[in-house]
Formats: C-alpha cells, structure tokens, sequence
C-alpha cells in the first residue's frame, strides 16, 4: 500500500510518519504462518516440487520407452502381414501356373486329337468318298456335317471315327441329299462330346 | 519470452500512480474526490462530487444497487488501473481505541486487538475487519464490521472498482492535513476543487488545531481527499 509509514522531512527536522491503518488488513485470509515455519514449509515445498519432477521426468522416460517398444511392435506386425500376403499372392500365383500348365496340356491334347481326326477324315474321305460340309467344335463337343455318296458307309465312318480318338461319335441326324444335289448320297450330322477334361480350377482367394 | 511479459507486469503494476480516487461513505450520500499528480509534483483535486441517494430508497439491496450504479457510472470513462478507490468511514462505522501493548508481540498482539475490537462492537472476534500499529508502547488501532467491509468490496468489485484500502475517516483527514499545500487556516477561503496537496506532509500532527478543523464544514472533503492520497503517496 502506498501509505504505508516511514520517516519524512519536513520544515524544521524529521517527523515519523506511522503506517496507515487498513481496516481490510485483518482477519488476513487463509492460514497466518508463523515465520518459524516458513524455512521447513519452503524446504518441505522444494523437496516435493523435486520429488514431483523427478517422477514426471521418469514417468516420461517410460512413457517414451513403451512408445518406443510399441513402434518396434508395430513395424513387426506389419514386417509380419507382409510376409502373409507375400506368401498368399506366391501361392496363387503357383495355383494359375499350375492351372495354365494343365490347361496347355488339354489344349495340346486336343490339337492332337484333332489333328489325328483329320487325318482320319482324310483317309476315310478316299477310303469312302466323304465329303466335310462342315467341321464345328467347342469347349463341349465336336460336331461333324458330312456327305456319304452310300449311306451304308455310315457305321463304318461313325467307327473309324470312335476308333481314332477317346470320344465316341453317335449320328445326329441322317438325310438324303438327293433332293439338294444331283449327285445323291446322304447328309450326315455326327457328334462327339469331348472326353472328361482338366477343369479350370480357380484359386481360393487368400 | 514469458519472464519478461511477467517482469513487465510486475513493473506495471508497480508504477507509481498518478491519479486515485477518494471516497467518504454516508447513510445517504458518497463524497467522491478524484486527485492528480502533476508533473510538477503537486496533487490536484480532479473531481468533486457528492452523489446523494434518492429519497425513495428505504431498503439497504435498494441503495446498494444505487451505490453500485453510481460507481459503475464515475468509473465508465476511466481505464482499469484508474479504477481504483480508497474509502474513509466516518464514526459510526468505525471504532478505534488505544491500549497498552504490555510486551506482547506478533499473533498474540494480533488477538488481542482482535477482542479489543469485537469487544467495542459487541459482535465475534470472527466478524471484525481490523488493523493496528504500535507507537510508543501503545496499540493504536481501528476496527469496522467484516461483513460491512466485505459488502463494500463486492460492491466496488461489481461496479469495475478496486477497492485496496479502508480507513478510519480522522486518519483520512490527518493525511489531508499533513499533505495540505499552503496555509491550512485558510482553508474555507477556498473551495474543494481548488485544493492542492504535496506529496511529503508539511506539517506535524502537532501544527494542526484537529478539533477545529474536524468541527468545520470541510472536514469531510478533507477526509476524502485524505482517502484518495492514501492511494496516491
């Protein structure tokens, strides 16, 4: 406070001034303490304040070290899914080779049989006269337009047929071929199903 | 950068002050003095003012609310650090005594002028707000209500005030007396708004016809002057 009490100069020597009376003074508000107790409070104040510190600073080192631990943690579950989907995208990629592997034997298969079946159809169109009208084949069946000059020669074309490749040829249909041409002889539709075949195998999803 | 916004607030708050406001606390009246220190080192009264209470007001919520209205109202204009006001309460509201102290010191001194006051008031030790010093192997000291203390605060907290000193009007005045520039007996020859004061007394307690001057008409402008220096030097 401003008034407080001193000592002052005035004319004539020096006068003591007492300190102005505040009625807000007292009570003082909270605890009064006594001036004996101030040195040890204070001490008491600065050894919690160290004590305070000390387990802040290792309260935060081991924070620190558990972030750490759990950084490590994290960069290894991920080093680990890694590896997981390493080794699931490898296994499917064998999975597709061995797939493709197995489809390019079918097909070469095939090509084979095929082949061989021109080759029949080649010997039986001198041996018999046939002619191909028309040669369709799909994943499922092979099926065979044809024209005979007699229409007796049919079983004998259906079992050179059968007897050149795994599949069994029936006759679809049989017509005369008198009425759409001069030269007679009959139509034939023969059809074959292909023999069991390597199925496409898709690989589970990892 | 933090210590030194803290030292500059320090030093802000401990600049000398220029201006401070005085107050003398009536029934039904507030005698407010403003004061200024020039640069040429004397104290001005700025302000002049005695706010008188409206006739109608019976209740004390009502002239509360009508002192506090009044202080909202001076300090409007006026930053916050010239916001601050001291106030002298007259007789009635404080009782002061003297005894001899008998060599006791410190707490118990202080429990003692503690039961002195609550003694002369007639209430608890607990709801007296008072204040002592020693001179010459006697206990001077002062006393008013708590709970009157408290209220005035809150109403000067309220209204935007500090309110940092409460005093016994005579030593309000004593300050003014002390503090007054020129001749003190001529004092009627001039009116409140003309008065100046020093910084440092210019007289002794001693100089000073008190009875004279407290039985005057002026002695309550000089109270609150006396308040507003008590702020100001």
């Amino acid at each position: 406070m401003a008034a407080a009490g001193g000592v002052w100069r005035r004319i004539g020597g020096f006068g003591v001034r007492p300190p102005a009376l505040n009625l807000l003074r007292y009570p003082q508000r909270g605890l009064a303490l006594p001036l004996e107790l101030a040195w040890p409070l204070l001490l008491a104040v600065l050894a919690g304040l160290a004590l305070g510190s000390a387990w802040v600073a290792w309260q935060s080192w081991r924070l620190d070290h558990l972030l750490e631990q759990r950084g490590h943690l994290q960069a290894d579950v991920q080093a680990l899914e890694r590896q997981k989907n390493l080794a699931a995208a490898l296994q499917t990629r064998k999975q597709w080779q061995k797939n493709a592997e197995v489809r390019t034997q079918d097909w070469r298969a095939r090509r084979d049989q095929l082949q061989h079946l021109q080759e029949v159809l080649g010997a039986q169109a001198s041996a018999l006269g046939v002619r191909v009208a028309r040669w369709q084949g799909d994943r499922r069946q092979l099926v065979l337009q044809a024209w005979l000059p007699r229409a007796q020669d049919v079983p004998l074309l259906l079992s050179a047929l059968t007897a050149a490749g795994p599949q069994g040829w029936t006759l679809q249909s049989l017509g005369d071929a008198a009425a759409s041409g001069p030269h007679g002889g009959v139509d034939v539709v023969l059809q074959a199903s292909w023999p069991s075949r390597v199925q496409d195998r898709t690989p589970a999803p990892s | 950068m933090q210590w030194f916004r803290q030292s500059n607030r320090f030093l802000v708050k401990h600049r000398r002050r220029t201006s401070a406001w005085g107050a003398l606390l009536d029934q039904q009246e507030i005698l407010l003095v403003a004061l200024a220190l020039q640069k040429s080192g004397a104290v001005r009264v700025m302000v002049y003012e005695r706010q008188h209470a409206p006739e109608g007001l019976v209740h004390l919520s009502e002239r509360d609310d009508w002192l506090v209205q009044t202080l909202r109202g001076l300090g409007s204009h006026l930053s916050a650090p010239q916001r601050t006001m001291a106030l002298a309460l007259d007789e009635e509201r404080c009782r002061r005594g003297v005894f001899g102290c008998g060599g006791a010191t410190g707490q118990q001194l202080r429990a003692e002028v503690q039961l002195e006051a609550a003694s002369a008031w007639g209430v608890a030790p607990d709801e007296v707000g008072f204040d002592f010093h020693v001179h010459a192997q006697e206990v001077h000291w002062a006393a008013c209500l708590r709970e009157d203390a408290q209220q005035w605060r809150r109403h000067a907290r309220s209204a935007g005030w500090r309110l940092p000193m409460v005093e016994p009007s005579p030593q309000a005045a004593q300050r003014a007396g002390l503090h007054w520039r020129g001749d003190l007996g001529r004092q009627w020859a001039q009116s409140p708004q003309d008065w100046q004061f020093s910084r440092n007394p210019e007289r002794g307690l001693a100089d000073v016809d008190w009875q004279q001057l407290q039985s005057g008409p002026l002695w309550r402008p000089l109270v609150a002057c006396g308040a507003a220096l008590g702020v100001l030097v």
